[in-house]
Order: C-alpha cells, then structure tokens, then sequence
C-alpha cells in the first residue's frame, strides 16, 4: 500500500511525518505514543501555528462560565427592558460566557493542520461510540469531553475510558443522568405527601444506564433485561449536577467526577448477575465489569474493525482482537495498533466520514476555506462560508449537533444520497474557488489515484475546476 | 376484533362537531404517500390522551395536558393538532391508537430499524418497507433529509432534498456530474444521475429546511402531474426522559411541529389532498407513568395519526386494552393491540392500489398480518 494512501487509511492524510523513522510499524508506535500538538492559523491563508493559550478552556472555567451565563441570563429576564434590549442583552450575554464557537475551530483546525493524525483519527471513532451531542449545556462541555477524555484516554484501558466518559458531565447532561435520583436516597425520602412535599417527585431516569449496556459496552447481544437496566439507573443515580442551574443541594468537590449522596439509590444492585455495593465506587466496579465482559470485547471488536478495516473485515481479525483485549485487559494501546495494522492488511475500501474527508482534502491539496483563529466571529464580510461550525453542520457530520446516541453510521449506504454527493461536490468547489490550493491537481492525481483508467477520465477534462472537483469526488478519495 | 364502533369519533366539543360519513368508497390508485417519522419514540398518551381512563391522571399528574380536544367521551387530542383536528373535522383524518411495531426490548436504535425495514428482527434487511412497496408499485419517491432513509431503501429512484446552505458555493454543473458519472458505479452512478435530473428541474425550489417549509415543498411537488408519490419526513426528539413539559414544553413543541407539517402538506398538495395519505411512525410509545425527572422512558404502544383525503371514516381506531397495571405490558407500558404494519399495509393499499396480499407477502414477507383497511378507508 503507497504512504499516500495508508496516511490516509488510517490518519488525515497529505502528511507523511510518522513514517518517516523507519517502518510503518515504527511510525504507528511512534504516533500512538505521541501528544497531540494542537495547531491552526491566525487568519486565512497564512502560516500554521500553535494553537493559542488563550483559546483553550479547562472544565473548571467553562463551568463556571456557564453558572455565570445562567445567572446574567436570570438577572436579564427580571430587568425592565424592551423586547429588543432584552433580546440583545441576551445574546451579548451568550456570547460572553460561550466557548463552543472556538472550540469547533479548534476541532476543525487540529483536523487539518494538527501533527498526530492517527490518534486524531482514532478520536473521531471513539467520540462517536461514547456519543455526546448539543443537549442543555453540553456544547459547552463536548470539547473537554474529546480532549481530556476521548483523547486523553487512547493510551489507558477500554475499562478507564468507559468509567471517564459516563462520569463526564457532558455524558451525565447529555442522556439525562443530571435528573436520575435514587427512588430512596435521601432526597426522594424529603419528597411526596408523606414528607409534606406533594410537589416534589423524584425517581429514576433510565436513559443512560439503558445506553450504558446497549450502546457503551455489552450492546444487546448480552441479553439484558428490564430489571439490569433498572439496577444500572440505580447505580447511576446521583451521578451529575445541573451546573447552571440551583437544582442540586452543594456543588460537587470535583466537576468532572460529580456524584453526590443525597441523589443516590442505597443497596446493592444487580447488573447481568454482578453485584454492584452502595455509593460511589459502585460505578466503577460496574463499568470495570461491563468493561471486561465478553460481550463488551465482542461487540467493539466489530465495532472498530467495521471502522478501520470495513464492515466485511476479517472474521479471525474479530478473534485475534477479542483474544489481545482478554490478554492485556483492554489495553487501547495494544488493541489499536493491532486494529490500525490489520486495516493496512485489509483491502476493502473504507468511505469516509465527511469532515474525514474535509480534512483530508485540505492536507492533500494546502487548500483551506475555514477561518482563522483570530477571524472567529468576523465571518460575515465575506462572500462564502468560513464558519467551521457551518461548514461541519452542512456536511451532514457536526459532533456537536443535537443526534441520536448511536452516533453517526459507518455504512456507506447511509452516506450515499443526492444532498451528500450535492454537498461534497459543492465543498470542493469552494475549496477550489477560495481555498487557495497550493498542489496542483495533477500532482494529486498522479500520487493519490491508482486505477489507470479513472486517472485518464479524470486527465480528460481539460477545465482544472471540473478536474480539481472530479478528483477529490472520485472513488479512490471518498473511499480509501 | 377491533371494538372501533366503541371509540368511533362522537362529537364532544364545538370544534369536532358532526363528521360527517361520506359514505363513498373511493377507488383512486394513483395516490400519494406521505410518511412522517417521528423519531425518539412518540407519547401517544400525551398526543391522544385516554381521558375516559382514570389511571391516566394518577400515573401523570404532572404531564397531564389541559385543554385537550375532545374526540369523544373517552379520547382527547393535544391542543397543539389545530390542523389535525380541522382534518378530523372535516373527516379527513384518523387515529389509530395502542398500536406499534412488533417490538418490545425498547431500544431506539433496534426499534427505528424495525419501524423502517418492517421486520421483525432488527438489521435483518437493507431496504425499507416503504422503498419495496415503491418497487412493487413502480412510484418514485423524495426523501426531505440529507441523506436517504432507510425506509425508502429499495427503490432506486428516490430524490432527497435538503437544499445547501453552503454559502458562496456553485450548483454542481453538468460537466462535473458527467465526468462524475464516468467514474462512478453502483449506487453512486445512480445517486449522481438521479441529482443531475433533480438540479435541472429544482434550480427555483425555495431554500427552506424547516420540517413545516419541507413539507410544503414536497406537497407542492408531489401535486405535479410527473412528481414524486412518496415522501418521507422525520420529526425528532421525541425522546423526553426529562422535563417532557404538559401544555407547553419539548414534548408539545415537537407536536406543534407535527401538526404543522400537516397542516403544511395539505396546503401544498393543493387538490392532490384528495388523493393523499399522511401518516405518523414512531418506535415505541412512552411509559405509563412518568419518571422522576417529569419525563416519561421508553415503552411500546402508540397513537398513529393518519390524514388526508382518501380517508374515509375519522375518528379512533382503537382496541383498547386499558392502564390498569395488569393489562399494561410488563406492568409499565401501553400494550399494543393492533400492529402498526397492518396500519401501513392498509395505507400502501389506499395509496397504491396493491393488493394486501401482496403487501403482506412482498413488502412485510408476512402473510398474517391483518387487513385493516376498511376501518380507515372505508
């Protein structure tokens, strides 16, 4: 398999840097060792820099600029204000205390001018089977989620991974575990007509202990029943806080662990026959559980060997992945190279997500239509779309839109309609027109495409936009 | 047997008085067909509320909606159906009530699958019902989304429509989508014929991409002499584990939206109205009663609501099984009594003119399913 290509199987593609010491096998270490070096550029068409400090948010600071965009927001609404004053305050308000602007920036500026493609690529995959998507207060939060769970925890076990990103306040916001209280916790005990508080109901939420098991980890496969997913909300409950809003009795010690006694069911539960005890660390035996179950291994085997190798991948690939899980114990780091490996033995043609795909033609051919870190918010003087969050929504494939929990699909025939090939086309077309390309097509075409004849149908057009678009439409870049 | 004659439509308030039986059995076969899918799982009980059933008002007390339309003395309907309820007026419009999909482990995922291939064991088949009843009767369709529905997988011919909002960006010209067609094969030929055909026709078609601007675009195209018969529109978030809200709130929103589509259909279909049916799916209905965070979970029965003028009988189709605990399935859920693929069979036969023979057989591979056709049709 050319570089070219296996960049782009298994990375962003356009760059080569990882495998530049040595074999593929020692640049796929090499990446999968390595930090993330988050990049962009300060204003359309010039150099690619660091990304800036000043950009960045940690969760402490986003929740805390969400209390305080919730409060403004109070304050605003009892102000004797016109309709028109109150409209602006509102948005003057939002846009003071919201980062999820930048954040996609940053998420489409690292897709293509970061340095560690592959652990990048691997992201992507994870973000979308622990999906969060735009609910409440998690656009806020979505970026802290990929970074410091998703992507800071390719290099831990499966088992740390699950227990990070159901903890997550933006996995608690998002399937509801912010309102699942434990039926007799403390607080339901304070509730209904026996406790003089007829107005307060509290009880289970089930969403999220439902999607633990069918999405997360054992998928239904296992078995379930009503009654584990039941024991499941139970263990969850008390896990969340409403953080702009005064819906919870204190504020957590640690936001990105928030549990609290007072909203938790006591006992010991029961989930697929494993025996979870009271409290706080009864989440994390049963996601340790779920984790290292065999319907777990079996189920994101096939998940991401679909992903990376193709839905028709190999099926002693499946029993080579499930037994290196069972051996190391889930080690990502292991279960990845392997997976990444296998995909380069594989000869079945992966199609790619669509910002997949944006990205990688970005790296191929140096053009780029998004604006620059410094131009965020300045989109409208000019003549086409510079937004990135716009240009991720209009491509069918945003990580922060308002989506279903099973995330984006990886068949190819959900992808295949007219407004997708409309868009993809349209895309190129202003990545030609705009973007500035710095490769010529003809160079791509000679490196990237391999079958000779869709390289003469592609040569036999002498209009280089018509040729520039075909290419980067063609077969052998949408699927890889 | 289906106790309709029990729950049949009775004039309750001013606003449904009298509908009026025309009494005509109509034979037209070159109908239209509309589906809207209403994704997350759709709270029947909330949309058309049993207010004759006294369980209702203990399992919901804080979901309960005032204002409800009456239907009849057992039934109401959410206020948020003014269209639907004009159509029900104008008996252009039923319901079908405690009715889903053979389905019944609650999960989205499998369910919305179900409610799509119709089948009964999930990611068992790669077309739609709804694209295999196209087949068979030979239609074309348009799907209002960006990409193409399941549902509608299995006819080849099918548009979708979600116009771009990618600013600065040119129409694809011919020259690419020949040069395209070239090299593509497969479903991408045929996807890139199919959009070449759609740009040359569609290059006027407004830019809206609310589901209420959609809706009337399809209509608007379905009424042309050589436009789609099929179209297929999602409505989502329906899934309201929390804070589902009663007279307003997210659950009576996304119903507004519903009855908006409706509403917008009719306007757009013109007089092809006449010819037309619109019908809601959904993968399960919701719990009986409500959670602790004033929502509802998933369930299994639903309310159907069908409209348009090949309808012949409104009111509520309904075997009614009860909200007491022991007639509830698994002591928490609306138990559906009719199968929702004996509702849609009943529609591709008003819509289609096939036969529900062949429905049963060759769209549903199920040849017991029930005809119920002549509760709504005629």
């Amino acid at each position: 398999m050319k570089i070219g290509r296996i960049s782009r199987r298994i990375g962003l593609g356009g760059t080569d840097e990882f495998f530049q010491n040595g074999t593929v096998s020692d640049g796929i270490d090499a990446a999968l060792q390595a930090p993330v070096k988050f990049k962009g550029i300060p204003t359309i068409a010039s150099e690619i820099e660091s990304w800036p400090s000043h950009k960045e948010f940690d969760l402490d600071e986003r929740i805390q600029r969400l209390i305080k965009r919730r409060l403004n927001s109070d304050s605003i609404d009892k102000q004797k204000l016109s309709d028109n004053e109150r409209e602006n305050a509102r948005e003057k308000n939002w846009a003071k205390y919201s980062v999820d602007a930048i954040d996609k920036y940053r998420f489409f500026h690292a897709g293509q001018f970061a340095d560690n493609q592959v652990k990048l690529r691997l992201s992507y995959f994870w973000l979308n089977h622990f999906t969060v998507g735009a609910k409440e207060t998690t656009p806020q939060l979505i970026s802290d989620y990929w970074e410091n769970v998703i992507l800071g925890g390719l290099n831990g076990t499966f088992a740390d991974l699950l227990y990070n990103a159901i903890t997550h306040p933006a996995m608690l916001t998002y399937l509801d575990n912010i309102y699942n209280i434990g039926p007799n916790s403390p607080k339901a005990k304070g509730c209904g007509p026996s406790a003089g508080q007829a107005d307060c109901i509290v009880g289970l939420n089930d969403n999220l202990g439902r999607e633990l098991l069918e999405l997360h980890s054992v998928s239904p496969s296992a078995g379930y029943t009503e009654q584990d997913i039941t024991d499941c909300a139970k263990v969850l409950a008390g896990w969340g806080n409403i953080f702009d809003r005064k819906g919870w009795s204190e504020t957590p010690a640690d936001f990105s662990k928030p549990w609290d006694k007072f909203h938790s069911e006591p006992g010991t539960k029961q989930v697929l026959g494993k025996k979870i005890p009271a409290g706080k660390k009864g989440l994390r035996v049963l996601t340790d559980y779920l984790a290292n179950h065999e319907h777990t291994k079996r189920f994101i085997s096939s998940k991401i060997l679909s992903h990376f190798c193709g839905v028709n991948y190999a099926a002693n690939h499946q029993q080579e992945l499930i037994q290196l899980w069972s051996s190391t114990g889930g080690d990502l780091n292991k279960i990845h190279k392997k997976v990444l490996k296998m995909s380069l033995q594989s000869s079945e043609r992966l199609f790619l997500w669509p910002t997949t795909w944006c990205f990688q033609i970005s790296r191929l051919t140096g053009a780029n239509i998004a604006a620059g870190f410094d131009e965020i918010g300045n989109d409208n003087m000019r003549s086409h779309v510079v937004d990135a969050s716009w240009l991720m929504s209009e491509m069918g494939h945003d990580f922060w839109s308002n989506r279903q929990p099973n995330g984006f699909s990886d068949l190819k025939s959900d992808w295949i309609s007219t407004e997708h090939l409309d868009r993809r086309i349209r895309y190129a077309g202003l990545m030609f027109d705009y973007g500035k390309p710095k490769r010529e097509i003809d160079l791509i075409i000679r490196e990237q495409i391999s079958n000779p004849e869709l390289k003469a149908k592609l040569f036999s057009t002498n209009n280089e936009r018509t040729r520039f678009i075909a290419t980067l439409c063609s077969p052998e870049i949408l699927e890889v | 047997m289906l106790r309709r004659d029990l729950f049949k439509a009775i004039p309750a308030s001013l606003f449904l008085t009298g509908f009026p039986n025309l009494g005509i059995t109509k034979t037209i076969r070159d109908g239209r067909l509309v589906v809207i899918n209403l994704e997350g799982g759709m709270d029947g009980l909330c949309a058309v509320p049993p207010l004759g059933d006294k369980t209702l008002r203990s399992a919901r007390r804080d979901l309960l909606i005032g204002g409800n339309l009456g239907l009849n003395p057992f039934f109401g309907l959410h206020p948020a159906f003014k269209n639907f309820g004009a159509m029900l007026a104008e008996d252009e419009a039923t319901i079908i009530h405690a009715t889903a999909f053979p389905y019944t482990k609650r999960s989205h995922f499998e369910g919305q699958n179900i409610v799509e291939t119709g089948m009964l064991t999930p990611f068992s088949s790669k077309t739609g019902w709804l694209g295999r009843a196209m087949d068979l009767a030979g239609v074309a369709g348009r799907s209002l989304s960006l990409d193409t529905p399941l549902l509608v997988r299995g006819n080849m011919d099918v548009e979708a429509y979600y116009p771009s909002n990618l600013r600065g960006s040119q129409v694809p010209n011919n020259e690419v989508l020949d040069i395209l067609k070239s090299i593509y094969d497969g479903a991408a030929l045929e996807t890139t014929e199919i959009l070449q055909r759609q740009l040359a026709s569609s290059l006027d078609a407004p830019r809206l991409r609310d589901p209420e601007g959609l809706a009337m675009f399809a209509g608007k195209k379905m009424q042309e002499p050589y436009g789609p018969k099929v179209a297929v529109i999602r409505v989502r978030e329906f899934d309201t584990h929390a804070n589902q809200g009663a007279e307003a709130g997210l659950h009576s929103e996304q119903l507004e939206i519903v009855d908006n589509v409706f509403g917008a259909l009719k306007s757009g279909l013109g007089e092809m109205w006449s010819s037309t049916v619109v019908l809601t799916v959904t993968e399960f209905g919701r719990t009986i009663g409500q959670n602790g965070s004033a929502g509802t979970d998933h369930g299994y029965g639903s309310a159907c609501l069908i409209a348009g003028g090949l309808i012949e009988n409104a009111g509520v189709v309904s075997d009614w099984p009860g909200l007491k605990l022991s007639n509830l399935y698994d002591g928490r859920d609306l138990m559906a009594t009719i199968d929702m693929r004996s509702v849609c069979a009943a529609c591709l036969e008003a819509s289609f003119g096939l036969e529900h023979e062949a429905i049963t057989e060759q769209v549903f591979s199920d040849p017991k399913i029930n005809r119920i056709y002549n509760e709504i049709f005629t």
